[in-house]
């Protein structure tokens, strides 16, 4: 093939494309490779205005070398998603300095898809999808552009416009992709490629350390939505469990104790009468760990999900994207009422020997003044309620290398964690076996979809404590000292650390509803659109069959459109109209066979004529008329055709005939 | 062969190109990342991408689909020489035709401009032996409009026009003929010592030997030497002077004499077997003189089917 330079307009178009596309990567970028994209662009306008000379290929090999090596600096020799997306980028940036042909803008085109695609690794919302489809096609535009050749000047208004032919291609292709999307069955991963991503997601760890609870409170970002199919939960019931930790090393709290996790869960025992009880669907944003969120007691019936022997959920593998379970929850059994395991026990009583040693005194003493384990513990509520205790997201930070005897006997300002993890302290200084949870607190409702959000802003940590003969009892030392955190939710409580999303305007309000409405029902259908939901879908259109019958129909479904494609491309072809003229000669000819004039397939104009006078001999002056009116139409020029009333008086000249 | 084409599915042939299959590794890229990351949105995202694939090769069909071709004439030039062959391309779409490709191979063929409606083109052919032109097929293809499919239909067409020999030019000989005016005759080749008589305009069919180059670079303007001829009485380019010849040499050679015989305004005819033109000179005879020597020998080509 012939290698044909680009012109200038489809180096337009490819700019552009190249431009947007980096543009939905740029908060991801390391600044030096935006850079270094501008530069390459300058460079690529220098070369074509003629100012700069093309570089020379020992010029690109270092640029190469040295991408590859600023991409190994930053990103260091761990793979993960943003190293990747950083190599294609540098090369979709140096890319433009050597295409100079056809062929090599077909590479920067296609890596520009690739680009838009992995785009979605990190983004999924509605918009940056819709986003994501805008700029495929003005890439398709280049695409199209680049193979269009330039007008003539006095040819000027022949050329199709590329972006309208890439919107025609597109909506033409849209029917297809969408029967695809619906029916292609899908796979589950192929191999384990979980490559990390480095930013993180947002959102609880498995570790607490005073203070980054504190940041999660101020992140209004989304951690998961929920639908109850039963009655919703009064907001004291609301405590979201995910994670349990045991370990306290004097500062930070961690999760050393692994529970045992039953992969097959029975479903719940049956509630007694006095139970409150809970079903609900959760639909969960990737957060890149396996715990998974429910309240009181929990099982799920959805598969790969497991439950844990201190009743949380737990899924089998990291959550890399959107993720729904279905659960129900019990919210007022018992958990492990018949006892601790030996391990279990060593687990929720071990505290780091030597610091805090007045917390520990302050709660032995108390403990000698109530022994019975609800007495001590209205005893340290009182406590609590009794001191200038102070809920704040932004507690001062503390110094010692006693942190829970500064806490409670002379900072005395802390969030949630602060709270919890004294609480745990000292039930466990006394031989109470004690954990912190973390989870998240309260939820939003949102009244046009009939769901609820959890927030980062709802994360939350309470204690429970191992009770003999009534199991773990939840208590949250919050509620003792800020009580509106529990009934009102953090807003109230912490109103003036917030300066993020105070929603005092009713119709501010209305719009974010609307638009989390619309981003739940996008999660709903289109993320979530495989596995169960498409079997329902395929069930619906198809009826209840086997997989190897619905495979079948698929496919067949599959084959007639695209032999309707076939069908609709042949008809195109031979779908040619016949001119206005063309129509009248036909009509002609057809009168003249009527009136018993011998014509042949072939016969022209003239012979048609001379046939007709020679049958007709008296209407020799219409004939001939009639015969001039079709040859100055037809053969003259191109602008003498017949205007329509033209056209309708010789019909009726024709039809007068006899 | 036609005079005209008109291109259908049952001569347009798509096939995905390098780029088509490189794309497709890309859909499928985009695929496998969908399906490890449980990610609807790439899922959707390569599905899109294959159905504009799919979609694509039947807008790069019918880009092609509906195209008429037709042949008009090939200029007469002599064996070996590089003719121009008219013929058109028109369609009755709305949209206009876009990347069109037009040659004998794909690697010298000419990008054509976006057609909207008919378009007359010319396209250099090295043309081969003497007699009727005769083309080898014409490839049109075109990559439009992603790049991904190689389009392309071969066209056979009939065009009008004759092939001279190519001339060869050995001395001018003379046998003995009828006519009594040939006695007079001279050899062509003569030496040369013309006078000169002033300029004239150029004309086409002028020697090239007889322009005034000195007077074109000054002003521009193309002129011709004129010069006193002797007034040569008419001479016969005889077929039966070269009997030493094969038959194709004896026309190659005659085609020289007619060159020259033109070149320097003389009246000549031509006898060929069963052919005789009279006396004459100019264009005209010039014309009529090489169609004579093209066509020596050769089937009547029928005008069948023409308009």
């Amino acid at each position: 093939m012939k290698a044909t330079s680009l012109h200038s307009h489809a180096l337009g178009y490819l700019a552009v494309s190249l431009i947007l596309t980096l543009h939905m990567h740029l908060d991801r970028l390391p600044i030096w490779l935006s850079l270094a994209a501008a530069g390459s662009l300058l460079w690529r306008l220098g070369i074509h205005l003629g100012r700069v000379a093309s570089p020379h290929w020992a010029v690109k090999g270092a640029l190469v070398l040295a991408g590859c090596t600023a991409i190994f600096l930053t990103y260091g020799r761990e793979l993960s998603i943003e190293s990747m997306v950083s190599l294609l980028v540098a090369g979709c940036a140096l890319k433009p300095l050597e295409v100079d042909k056809q062929a090599d803008s077909h590479i920067l085109i296609f890596l520009c898809y690739l680009l838009i695609g992995l785009h979605f690794l990190f983004e999924q919302g509605p918009l940056d999808y819709l986003w994501g489809v805008c700029v495929l096609l003005v890439v398709l535009s280049s695409q199209i552009r680049v193979h269009q050749a330039l007008p003539t000047q006095n040819d000027a208004g022949a050329s199709n416009d590329a972006h309208w032919q890439a919107l025609s291609l597109f909506l033409k292709s849209l029917p297809l992709a969408v029967l695809l999307f619906f029916v292609l069955p899908r796979l589950g991963p192929l191999w384990v490629l979980n490559i990390p991503t480095q930013d993180g997601v947002i959102g609880l760890a498995d570790s607490m350390s005073p203070g980054q609870i504190a940041e999660l409170g101020k992140s209004d970002e989304l951690a998961f939505r929920v639908r109850f199919h039963s009655p919703v939960p009064a907001m004291e019931e609301q405590y979201w469990r995910a994670l349990i930790l045991d370990y306290f090393d004097g500062e930070t709290w961690r999760q050393r104790y692994r529970p045992h996790v039953d992969w097959q869960p029975a479903a719940l025992a049956k509630p007694e009468a006095h139970h409150k009880t809970a079903q609900y669907e959760v639909l969960l944003q990737p957060h890149d760990q396996t715990w998974l969120f429910s309240l009181g007691v929990a099982s799920s019936a959805t598969p790969g999900i497991g439950v844990s022997d201190d009743a949380r959920l737990v899924a089998k593998k990291a959550i890399h994207g959107q993720m729904q379970y279905d659960a129900s929850s019990n919210l007022s059994a018992a958990m492990q009422r018949s006892g601790l395991s030996a391990r279990a026990r060593r687990h929720y009583l071990q505290l780091p020997s030597g610091v805090n040693p007045r917390s520990r005194e302050f709660a032995q003493t108390l403990k000698s003044q109530f022994p019975h384990i609800g007495d001590f513990s209205r005893a340290l509520q009182g406590y609590f309620n009794g001191s200038p205790f102070f809920y704040t997201l932004n507690p001062g930070k503390l110094t010692s290398g006693n942190t829970i005897d500064e806490f409670l006997f002379d900072s005395r300002q802390g969030f949630c964690a602060h709270y919890a993890g004294s609480l745990v302290y000292l039930m466990r200084s006394v031989g109470v076996p004690a954990r912190v949870v973390l989870g998240y607190l309260g939820m939003e409702e949102n009244p046009l979809a009939n769901y609820y959000s959890v927030y980062q802003y709802n994360a939350h940590a309470w204690a429970e404590i191992w009770w003999p003969g009534r199991g773990w009892v939840r208590i949250d030392p919050t509620a003792w000292v800020a009580p509106e955190r529990i009934k009102q939710g953090l807003e109230e409580a912490v109103q003036r650390d917030f300066v993020g999303f105070s929603s005092d305007s009713p119709w501010l309000n209305a719009m974010r509803h609307r638009l989390n409405a619309l981003n739940y029902h996008w999660n709903d259908w289109m993320l979530n659109y495989k596995g169960a939901a498409q079997q329902r879908l395929m069930q619906r259109f198809f009826g209840d069959r086997s997989a190897g019958e619905l495979i079948l129909l698929v496919l067949a479904c599959l084959f007639a459109s695209v032999a309707m494609g076939l069908v609709f491309m042949f008809l195109d072809v031979r779908r040619e109209t016949l001119s206005k003229e063309q129509k009248l000669l036909m009509f002609y000819r057809l009168k003249l066979q009527k009136m018993g004039v011998q014509l042949h397939a072939g016969s022209s104009l003239a012979e048609l004529s001379q046939l007709a006078t020679a049958a007709n001999p008296h209407l020799q002056a219409e004939i001939d008329a009639i015969r001039l009116a079709f040859e100055r139409a037809l053969y003259v020029n191109p602008d003498s055709r017949m205007t329509a009333s033209e056209v309708k008086a010789l019909k009726k000249a024709i039809k007068l005939m006899a | 062969m036609a005079r005209s084409v008109k291109l259908t599915q049952q001569r347009i042939y798509i096939i995905p190109n390098k780029s088509g299959l490189l794309f497709l590794l890309l859909v499928s890229l985009l695929f496998v990342n969908g399906v490890n990351y449980q990610n609807n949105l790439i899922f959707s995202f390569s599905v899109l991408l294959l159905s504009i694939f799919i979609t694509g090769i039947v807008v790069s069909y019918q880009n092609m689909a509906g195209l008429v071709i037709s042949a008009g004439h090939g200029e007469a030039v002599f064996s070996a020489d590089t003719t121009r062959l008219h013929l058109a391309i028109e369609h009755g779409s709305k949209k206009s035709k876009d990347g069109l490709r037009l040659g004998f191979e794909r690697s010298t063929s000419q990008l054509l401009p976006p057609l909207s409606s008919k378009r007359p083109l010319t396209l250099n052919f090295k043309s081969g032996a003497r007699g009727y032109l005769s083309v080898p097929r014409i490839t049109l293809y075109s990559v439009y409009p992603l790049g991904l499919f190689t389009c392309w239909t071969w066209i056979r067409l009939d065009f009008d026009g004759v092939v001279y020999p190519r001339p060869c030019y050995v001395p001018y000989q003379y046998v003995g003929h009828s006519d009594a005016a040939m006695d007079a005759a001279q050899p062509l080749v003569h030496s040369g010592v013309d006078d000169f008589r002033g300029f004239r305009r150029y004309q086409a069919g002028d020697s090239l030997k007889h322009v005034a180059w000195r007077q074109f670079a000054k002003t521009n303007q193309l002129l011709t030497k004129e010069f006193e001829q002797p007034q040569a009485a008419g001479h016969w380019l005889d077929w039966q002077a070269l009997a030493g010849y094969t038959n194709e040499q004896r026309l190659q050679i005659l085609c020289g004499w007619v060159v020259r015989s033109h070149e320097e305004n003389r009246e000549y005819g031509l006898v060929l077997p069963g052919l005789k033109i009279a006396l004459g000179r100019g264009d005209s005879q010039r014309q009529a003189c090489l169609r004579a020597l093209a066509l020596h020998g050769l089937a009547v080509k029928s005008q069948v089917g023409r308009l």
